[in-house]
């Protein structure tokens, strides 16, 4: 489902894979599949938990708290490498928490934008707008080359506009589904986007059924199926 | 002829001599000159400095120096900014003012590092020194909005109130209005600690509008961006200034109504803040840029073009202080474009992260340690290293005095030849031989520290973590090293050999902080026994480090001197010998 990664990474490599194949297992590292180490991915990753708990039972014993360079070895076996941010030593890498906290803190607004066609994706600071318009202006600007906006754009039209468009916008939410933009107040929208994809309108089809609306979009050969519905 | 010249000067003629006399290592000679200078001295000093609160009691500062009138006191070891000190260890500074508000009560200065200040010790400070003026807390915690409170409402010549990088607990905004309206002397407001905490901002405007020699005035992170213009208008004076976030909606009004305030600036030199940076705001600085020697962008995260764009603004720029965002093109635009840099500090910007997010590598150091000819304090964050970098660096810049490398990973290799990086770190100690810190990374072994005992003669302070391979590795440096005053170590194979063997080496210097290494509870237990000018503590939240063998490691370890004998605020996880086998003290 990532087709904003660069082409070439192991991640592609991954989603062209069949669905048997990233289906949940219990087996312990390396039985049953290829030997490439699979790096983190919304499903290999909790395999790659499963797999790391499955191995601490054995293996965690020996190692002392706060030595997480053994973390090494369990890598190494082939399993799924655990999430981005792993077990580390107190206080390593030695950086005051003041300043982590700053940069978290205003990190966690930046997210990527894709969109369909171009070669690289860029970055935006959702911190930066206070509404759906000055956003889209802004992304209109990032990708001079696509037409990606009605110009009388406004909250309560997207649901229309969406038939207009070339491009129709579209955001990962944090439970990982991939909703339309402007469906939810803009100080939700900041809060719980995680990454932005403009897709190209022909290969959505949004059908409008009175209040519900079905997104198909099709990334690389599989099917992802959302479905919006309001709140009664 | 006059043998005794010299002790026929009267006294107040020697006390005008030392007055021009200023640092305290020279008043400390000047005291063992003789019995009588040594008097002179110590009623005429006026500065002291206490770098370990429990080196000394407060009583035995005030019966030698009675006539103090600036005091400053470090608590916490350096290890305690990574969390490595747990709560509750000490430092508190409260003994100290009660001593000093009955026996100064002309005691102008506080300045405090790592130390725990309450607000029962700023009310305190508030109440009892009828001419403070100056007020700086580096580090510290454990004090509220209502401490400060109390400062700006009692403290009728504050000159300097500077917070930099405390903890504060924030129960109220309010409290810059207690500064009275007659109050004008301020001269340096730095709460940039206090972060998203509101402050009453109109109050703050008042305070800055009437007080004609504010020259320093670092804001927080609250004050919003279109504010920064009616503060700079009304202190065109300032020389330091940061902002809060600097952030809004592009307006072109707003961005005029800032760079015209920037203008106005003409004696800035030194910015800071820049939370949450909207890249099209920076250009309202570039008024000022030209005549910045200090910028400090490491909470801006902007990327390498906007930072490139910037820093080739300020040709003066002395001191940087920015997040890896800058990249190695970042580095050697600044190589290109800041001759006179001095002073180099680069953070992580995702420290725990598994893989770079940016491109920074040695490179962007060695691009800048040949581009920039005065640089001589560098800390630097990266993921990988080599050899040939460290030496180049090291043969480019032997004027060096700082250099604390961190590369992220622990025991990562030279990338190059996979090997460790003693030869690199060898390098930079032969190389600069006025080299007064050093903080060492990467994959080293026992030979890393026989180079830094053999060269690093002017070494003041180490830190090394995951490094070394024996005993011998912590020989070299305790032997070595004749200018070592602290040395602070986590996660080394360092055990009790070396330790006892150079017990003696511990007396000079101010401190040792070794963490997670191989010193057993037993060679403490001697250690303290054989030496009773030093206190040894041993740190361990787990359990009573005599509730097991002694042979067993301790967790932390802090040995610093001491004439004050062992302290009486000890947490229970803190151990030292018994009192029944310290020698007594006068």
């Amino acid at each position: 489902m990532s087709s904003e990664e660069a082409p070439g990474s192991s991640e592609s490599d991954v989603t062209s894979m069949s669905y048997e194949d990233t289906e949940l297992t219990l087996g312990l590292p390396g039985e049953g599949r290829s030997s490439a180490v699979i790096p983190a991915l919304k499903c290999s990753a909790k395999r790659g938990f499963i797999e790391t708990f499955d191995l601490n039972l054995g293996r965690c014993c020996n190692t002392s708290w706060g030595h997480r360079h053994s973390d090494k070895h369990v890598n190494e076996s082939g399993a799924g490498k655990p999430p981005a941010t792993k077990a580390q030593a107190v206080g390593w890498p030695p950086v005051r928490s003041y300043r982590q906290k700053a940069i978290n803190e205003s990190s966690k607004l930046y997210v990527k934008v894709a969109v369909d066609g171009a070669p690289y994706l860029r970055k935006v600071n959702l911190e930066h707008y206070s509404n759906y318009q000055d956003l889209m202006k802004d992304l209109d600007n990032l990708f001079t080359c696509f037409t990606i906006r009605n110009s009388n754009m406004e909250e309560s039209k997207l649901m229309d506009v969406a038939k207009g468009m070339e491009y129709v916008p579209t955001y990962e939410d944090k439970d990982g589904d991939w909703m339309l933009v402007g469906d939810v107040p803009w100080k939700m929208f900041i809060e719980c986007c995680k990454r932005i994809r403009l897709m190209k309108s022909s290969e959505a089809a949004v059908l409008a059924l009175g209040n519900v609306y079905l997104i198909i979009p099709h990334i690389n050969n599989t099917m992802h199926i959302c479905l919006t519905l309001p709140l009664f | 002829m006059q043998k005794k010249m010299a002790y026929s000067f009267p006294d107040e003629v020697l006390e005008h001599v030392f007055s021009f006399i200023k640092s305290h290592k020279d008043r400390n000679a000047v005291s063992l000159v003789c019995k009588s200078w040594y008097e002179i001295e110590s009623w005429c000093r006026r500065k002291i400095f206490v770098g370990n609160c429990y080196a000394v009691s407060p009583r035995m500062v005030i019966k030698r120096f009675p006539e103090v009138r600036s005091v400053e006191v470090k608590g916490k070891p350096h290890f305690a900014d990574f969390n490595l000190v747990p709560d509750g260890w000490g430092g508190n500074i409260l003994p100290w003012i009660k001593e000093m508000a009955g026996a100064y009560p002309w005691l102008e200065e506080i300045r405090l590092k790592r130390m725990v200040v309450t607000d029962e010790s700023l009310e305190l400070i508030a109440k009892s020194f009828k001419n403070f003026k100056v007020l700086v807390l580096s580090s510290c915690e454990g004090f509220s909005t209502d401490g400060l409170a109390a400062i700006a409402a009692s403290c009728k010549n504050l000159k300097e109130l500077d917070l930099r990088e405390s903890e504060v607990d924030d129960l109220s905004g309010h409290w810059l209005i207690h500064f009275p309206e007659t109050y004008t002397s301020l001269v340096s407001l730095n709460i940039s600690c206090l972060g998203s905490d509101e402050v009453s901002f109109s109050a703050l405007e008042r305070l800055v509008g009437r007080c004609p020699n504010l020259r320093t005035l670092r804001l927080n992170r609250a004050v919003p961006l279109d504010k920064i213009a009616s503060i700079l208008h009304r202190a065109p004076q300032l020389v330091e200034f940061g902002t809060g976030a600097y952030a809004a909606e592009l307006r072109p009004d707003v961005f005029s109504n800032l760079a015209g305030a920037f203008s106005n600036c003409k004696e800035l030199r030194s910015l800071s803040g820049f939370w949450d940076v909207v890249p099209a705001y920076l250009p309202a600085i570039y008024s000022v840029c030209s005549r910045l020697t200090t910028l400090n962008l490491s909470y801006a995260t902007i990327q390498s073009r906007d930072l490139i764009k910037l820093v080739s603004h300020c040709p003066s720029l002395q001191r940087l202080l920015v997040l890896d965002y800058i990249e190695d093109s970042g580095l050697e635009a600044l190589a290109s474009s800041c001759k006179d840099l001095q002073e180099l500090r680069v953070f992580p910007s995702d420290p725990f992260g598994v893989e770079p997010n940016v491109s920074l590598t040695e490179q962007g150091l060695v691009a800048v340690s040949l581009g920039c000819p005065k640089l001589q304090s560098v800390l630097y964050f990266c993921r990988r290293m080599s050899n040939v970098a460290l030496v180049t660096i090291a043969q480019n810049r032997p004027n060096l005095t700082h250099f604390r490398l961190c590369i992220i990973e622990p025991k990562t290799a030279d990338y190059l030849t996979l090997e460790s990086l003693d030869v690199g770190f060898g390098a930079i100690v032969e190389h600069c031989k006025d080299l007064r810190r050093l903080s060492l990374s990467g994959l080293l072994t026992d030979r890393v520290f026989e180079y830094i005992g053999t060269y690093a003669k002017k070494l003041e302070m180490l830190s090394v973590a995951f490094a070394g391979d024996s005993d011998l590795g912590l020989h070299h440096v305790l032997s070595g090293c004749e200018s070592l005053r602290k040395l602070e170590i986590r996660d080394c194979p360092f055990g009790d050999k070396a330790l006892l063997a150079n017990a003696g080496k511990l007396e000079t210097m101010r401190s040792l902080w070794m963490s997670s290494c191989s010193v057993s509870f037993g060679a403490c237990k001697l250690l303290g026994q054989k030496m009773p000018r030093l206190n040894v503590e041993v740190i361990d939240e787990r359990a009573p480090p005599d509730s097991r063998p002694e042979r067993c490691p301790v967790e932390k370890l802090y040995i610093y001197r001491s004439v004050a004998g062992p302290r009486f605020d000890m947490p229970p996880f803190v151990w030292m010998k018994d009192e029944d086998s310290a020698l007594g003290l006068s």
